[in-house]
């Protein structure tokens, strides 16, 4: 806000400025919060703001109309939308709930907005939408894809055969129907734009072919992320013939490399000198990670979170000596030890996902990470700012001293695979532990709590976790003041998701004000009731309250309007307008 | 032969998953009785009786009700642990597009998994050779023969989800049921399948009678379909999918089984 202010005292001097340059210096302010500030401003500014606004960030896709959207941003050239609530990562969301992206590409479509460039994260995007979108806008550049679904490959061969300046074709982790077509034959031979291109989630099998022709015919191809479908040798080829590459994403070598296979592969992958990022590695034999040896001081990004072939052992010898390493994400097969090692040799490292290689402890072998491996790297690593930790223990005394190491958190996600399990030595809460943590790290942005947890860790959240825009908890809490604590405390707050905890109506209805601060509050297996959130409806019509019910047959079919019912799942969210229509019988909206 | 304690519910056959008196589900899988495989061995060791503590776990007995959607404990709830569903789905997979035979080994103080692949494996001579070179631990050819000299003895999940001795069975009977192996410390294993002997509890729990099992991380609970309390001793008939047993005693709290048959079809 204070760009803004400073801004508006010299208006009145601004003013003598035409419009263009007025635009050409909000050019310099990229961030859309500060373009929300700048907007508003004064009623001049607010219209050229309008109409220099090309990027535009949308959290919630139910939040506005894509009519409004395109009323306001008539120039809009890239659009990020997201849909579904981060729980649906979990299967906590119906498949039916929403978040469609048809009626956007349509309403961009018939306005001819110059669209470019379309983010999407867990959308249902449908092969007509792909389609509407290859033919409606001439420069369309670049489509990135997280967590979707509703699509085949059909839709990526529109995609492929119509935007003739596609740069980046992003494909992140989406459930996509692969009917096994020619997809990759449909970018014509005149295709030479590609940046980006990224189909490691697709499951089917991959014309090599057309792939190496496509690749060879793109030089200016950064990032190639390939599916399980590229075996060992066509992955030679296609270095080859790319050695500019800078992201690599491997697929599946099912069978150990014969000799010479792998000598031509290290041969292709030395002669990538610009290699930094490295990816995929699933289903593969051990020994072809040993490949990137060449490179590997070069990395300053390695993701081996799904190589659960790939044995602790050889991930310690691989990793110890990419030493410029930034970001790492990682199987807890690495281990405490594995972890010592990482914090001894990777001092740039800024981001850390640890995951669980056994979520459901089935295995029952030793190889998960305790807390030892996370304040060893606490302690090694000073630049460490991200961290996802999935472990089987933690203790206060070792949160404490994550605190006091790594003050620099921004995004500290913890989690204990055991429900209300607590501190392992002492059998206390965790309170304190995370309680150091948000006293010590001031600039935590987003935060997951796991872990026997009290009222208390709530009371220290809401104290001291000033920036805080997003809190995630599971299995905490003892009564309504924990929930109160962080929205009476969290002034920053914008989304806020609760599982399992014993939460009610009274912490729900406490202040209905503030979610008008907030982009959205989803509450699972809680104690808020039916009653509860028709209240709340009642008096924020300015929010969509959805109640997910538990037998997706029918809207609330047993116990009818008792208002003492629990509800199963609730999902509220600020919009502007108003109640959706594309809402499934599973989902009722008071 | 007096009966005694259970009440006229005992005689009674009732399928069905456990409810209480509210009609409303119950989750086995309570603390006290879900027990790791490590606390059983350990305590195995440390009872004093001498009965076999080691149980198997089987399936609940049911005609129609699939429990899959029962969580049996808080670890087992939906979306629990938080790991993205696209992740979880790209693990699973990767354990069906594996040749069928290829099964998880885990030895005792080992801290990572291999996998051999019965498929391939000629035999038991052949896969203790396979999986002497994998944990290069030898004598492992020995320990299935003989069976009583060696430290480590190799054991198998099956179908039943019981755990078995590696050997009892031929080999092709062992191929199709085995799920997965351990190699553990003959010290830890006292007891443990060398002679059939398995081990049950019987818990009464809002008026039905249960038979306890503990290998399973879920915690599940087998219906007893008789009991029957004589003067010296107990007797509990109980059915899953795939097997019959009948558990006798002069313990109540302590059964064990005598019988085991499989069933066929």
């Amino acid at each position: 806000m204070d760009r803004a202010i400073k801004l508006q005292l010299s208006t009145s001097e601004m003013n003598y400025f035409p419009d263009e340059v007025i635009e050409h210096i909000f050019d310099f302010i990229p961030s859309h919060r500060d373009r929300n500030s700048i907007s508003l401003v004064s009623k001049s500014w607010h219209k050229i703001e309008r109409y220099s606004r090309h990027q535009v960030f949308i959290g919630n896709c139910y939040a506005i109309s894509p009519e409004r959207l395109i009323r306001r941003f008539p120039c809009l050239r890239s659009l990020t939308l997201k849909g579904k609530p981060h729980f649906a990562d979990f299967n906590l969301v119906p498949h039916e709930w929403g978040g469609f992206l048809h009626p956007w590409i349509d309403a961009l479509s018939k306005a001819r907005v110059g669209l470019e460039e379309l983010r999407l994260k867990r959308m249902v995007v449908s092969d007509e939408s792909l389609e509407l979108l290859s033919r409606s806008f001439v420069g369309f550049k670049s489509l990135v894809l997280v967590s979707c679904d509703g699509f085949t490959t059909d839709g990526l061969a529109s995609i492929a055969a119509n935007c003739r300046n596609l740069r980046e074709l992003d494909l992140q982790e989406n459930e996509i129907d692969d009917h096994r077509g020619q997809w990759l034959n449909c970018f014509p031979d005149s295709s030479t734009t590609l940046v980006s291109l990224n189909f490691a989630c697709l499951k089917g099998e991959t014309n090599l072919s057309a792939l190496e022709r496509l690749v060879a015919r793109s030089p200016n191809l950064k990032s190639l992320k390939v599916n399980r479908a590229v075996p060992l040798d066509a992955l030679t080829r296609l270095m080859s013939c790319a050695p500019q590459l800078v992201d690599l994403g491997v697929g599946c070598y099912e069978n150990e490399a014969e000799p010479e296979s792998f000598e031509k592969l290290m041969a292709a992958i030395k002669k990538c000198t610009l290699l930094r990022s490295l990816s995929g590695f699933s289903e593969v034999a051990p020994v072809c990670l040993t490949a990137f040896y060449p490179i590997c001081e070069n990395l300053t990004s390695l993701n081996l979170s799904y190589a659960a072939e790939i044995q602790g052992n050889h991930l310690i010898e691989f990793v110890q000596f990419c030493k410029r390493l930034q970001l790492l994400w990682i199987l807890d097969s690495i281990g405490d030890k594995g972890l010592e090692i990482v914090a001894s040799s990777c001092k740039e490292l800024q981001e850390l996902r640890v995951f669980p290689s056994d979520p459901h402890d089935e295995e029952d072998n030793n190889t998960a990470v305790t807390e030892v491996g996370l304040v060893a790297i606490s302690a090694g690593c000073p630049k460490l700012h991200s961290i996802l930790y999935f472990c089987k223990q933690m203790t206060n005394a070792a949160l404490i001293t994550v605190a006091k190491n790594c003050p620099n958190f921004i995004r500290f996600r913890l989690c204990i695979l055991e429900p209300n399990k607590p501190d392992h030595i002492t059998s206390q809460s965790l309170d304190e532990g995370f309680g150091a943590i948000v006293q010590a790290c001031k600039g935590l942005r987003r935060l997951s709590v796991s872990g026997l947890l009290t009222d208390k860790v709530f009371l220290y959240i809401g104290m001291y976790a000033a920036q805080l825009e997003m809190l995630s908890i599971a299995f905490a809490g003892d009564t309504d003041k924990g929930m109160l604590y962080v929205l009476n405390g969290c002034k920053k707050l914008r989304k806020l998701e609760i599982r399992d905890s014993p939460f009610g109506n009274a912490a729900l209805l406490a202040d209905v004000g503030k979610y008008e601060t907030m982009r959205s509050l989803w509450m699972s297996s809680c104690e808020v009731t039916l009653g509860g959130c028709k209240r709340l409806a009642r008096n924020a019509p300015w929010l969509n309250v959805e109640i997910i019910n538990e037998n997706e047959n029918g809207r609330m079919e047993r116990n009818e309007e008792d208002e003492r019912e629990k509800v199963d799942r609730l999902y509220l969210y600020r919009t502007v307008v108003g109640t959706r229509k594309d809402a499934p019988p599973c989902v009722t909206i008071l | 032969m007096a009966k005694e304690g259970l009440g006229l519910e005992i005689t009674e056959l009732r399928l069905g998953l456990p409810v209480d008196n509210n009609g409303e589900r119950l989750v086995s899988g309570s603390k006290k009785t879900k027990r790791v495989f490590s606390e059983m061995m350990i305590s195995s060791s440390l009872d004093t009786d001498g009965a076999n503590s080691v149980v198997s776990s089987v399936d609940i007995v049911t005609g129609e009700v699939e429990d899959d959607s029962v969580p049996k404990d808080k670890s087992q709830a939906v979306g629990w642990p938080p790991v993205c569903s696209y992740r979880t789905k790209k693990n699973n997979n990767k354990e069906s597009s594996k040749a069928i035979g290829y099964v998880k080994v885990s030895m005792c103080g080992v801290p990572y998994l291999r996998k051999v692949d019965l498929g391939t494996s000629k035999g038991y001579t052949h896969l203790a050779t396979v999986l002497e070179k994998l944990f290069d631990c030898l004598g492992l050819g020995v320990a299935l023969k003989e069976g009583e000299k060696f430290e480590y003895v190799i054991i198998y999940e099956d179908k039943d989800r019981d755990w078995m001795l590696v050997g009892d069975v031929p080999w092709e009977m062992f191929k199709e049921s085995c799920m997965r192996l351990r190699i553990v410390k003959r010290s830890d294993a006292t007891g443990f399948g060398l002679q059939r002997d398995l081990s049950l509890q019987l818990e009464h729990l809002h008026n039905r009678t249960w038979l306890t099992s503990t290998t399973s991380r879920n915690g599940k609970m087998i219906k007893a379909v008789y009991t029957q309390r004589f003067t010296d001793c107990s007797v509990a008939v109980a059915a899953t999918r795939h097997v019959i047993v009948v558990a006798a005693s002069d313990s109540y709290d302590h059964l064990i089984i005598r019988h085991k048959w499989e069933k066929l079809g």
